[in-house]
């Protein structure tokens, strides 16, 4: 009971430190909180911590969902200050998300032509298991290449200033 | 707090994969929780993995419902979960749904039902429609600066609309239907709102 509850603990303290790097100060507490709620009810004894960070992320973009619709609904002089999202990338719509991306796959080809042919399959739709497959790769091995492709991607946009 | 960006950490997309050993998963997991930088290179990651699958999706997943969450965490069933996507779009599809589906004008979507028009009256029920598979609605009321007034969980489609937070005046009212994990299935339209007094005050 006592390992469970500092893991919880833990968890919480990464979960804070992720959510204030992408969600507006006062809504920090709420997002983890919701997030927290879901692990505690639906994960039993030892969740995934996969699976929590997960839930993290649907939280936070359930968060990002609302703001979209909010903006799309509202004109821009209702929006208050201080409501400039921490992480514009999730507050971008899909098409202006693929835009982006699809223009920083072009300044990753230049460098890296596998890792920006990898990512734009999967923009579009591919699944991995078909791009191992065209690629003639173990799946293992696509997906650790893939990993390390988008971290070169994350640098991309934290450079364009979109990503947290 | 450590700052980012991390290095990357082979381990990240291993776990993920479900390549670890049992035993590298556990110490993987205790680093995770102990170390700010590897949690979050661990989420960044997933979150642009999920934010481009729901892109390339045509944004109808903007929200991965938590039943399918554990399968994917790891690519071991990826036809299983392309098939079930497809099953999806191709469902929404047969709908009519747009690329919005679950935002606004579908099935998904609660619609407010004010008594009288773009008015709250404090003490008084607010009702909306119906979402299928709703197990709770989330009912917001914000200043127009954004900042949360009154937050209501309901099992049903009506709320009492009361707290000391809320005062007579201009606002805005949303509700968000959850699925029986707390997952977001569509939102209404924010409507303006004039609160207003109960009437016996």
């Amino acid at each position: 009971m006592a390992e469970h509850q500092e893991w919880l603990q833990n968890l919480r303290e990464r979960f804070l430190a992720v959510a204030t790097r992408r969600v507006p100060e006062d809504s920090v507490e709420d997002v983890v909180q919701d997030a927290l709620s879901v692990v505690i009810e639906k994960g039993g004894d030892q969740p995934d911590l996969a699976w929590s960070f997960q839930v993290l992320r649907n939280v936070i973009g359930n968060h990002y969902q609302k703001t979209r619709t909010r903006a799309r609904e509202l004109h821009p002089e209702d929006v208050g200050p201080g409501s400039a999202p921490r992480s514009p990338l999730e507050a971008l719509e899909d098409r202006e998300f693929v835009d982006l991306v699809e223009a920083s796959l072009g300044d990753l080809s230049g460098g890296d032509s596998d890792c920006a042919r990898y990512l734009r399959a999967l923009l579009h739709g591919g699944s991995p298991a078909s791009i191992a497959e065209q690629e003639q790769l173990d799946a293992a091995v696509l997906y650790r290449r893939v990993y390390r492709c988008r971290g070169k991607l994350r640098m991309i946009l934290r450079r364009k200033g979109v990503l947290a | 707090m450590n700052d980012r960006p991390t290095a990357p950490d082979d381990r990240v997309a291993d776990y993920r994969s479900g390549a670890l050993s049992a035993d590298e998963r556990r110490r993987f997991e205790k680093d995770v929780l102990e170390r700010d930088d590897l949690a979050e290179e661990l989420y960044a990651d997933l979150a642009l993995e999920n934010r481009m699958e729901a892109a390339g999706a045509g944004g109808a997943t903007k929200v991965v419902p938590i039943s399918r969450m554990r399968r994917i965490t790891t690519w071991a069933v990826p036809l299983a979960a392309a098939a079930a996507l497809l099953i999806v779009f191709a469902q929404r599809a047969e709908r009519g749904d747009t690329q919005e589906a679950g935002l606004r004008g579908s099935a998904d979507t609660p619609e407010l039902r004010l008594t009288e028009p773009e008015t709250l009256t404090l003490g008084s029920p607010l009702q909306w429609t119906a979402v299928e598979g709703a197990a709770s609605y989330r009912v917001e009321v914000s200043h127009e600066n954004g900042e949360i007034l009154w937050r209501h969980t309901a099992r049903g489609t009506s709320a009492i609309v009361q707290g000391d937070s809320l005062v007579a005046g201009p606002a805005f009212c949303s509700i968000l239907a959850l699925d029986e994990n707390g997952f977001a299935l569509g939102t209404s339209s924010p409507r303006r709102v004039l609160i207003r007094a109960a009437a016996a005050e």
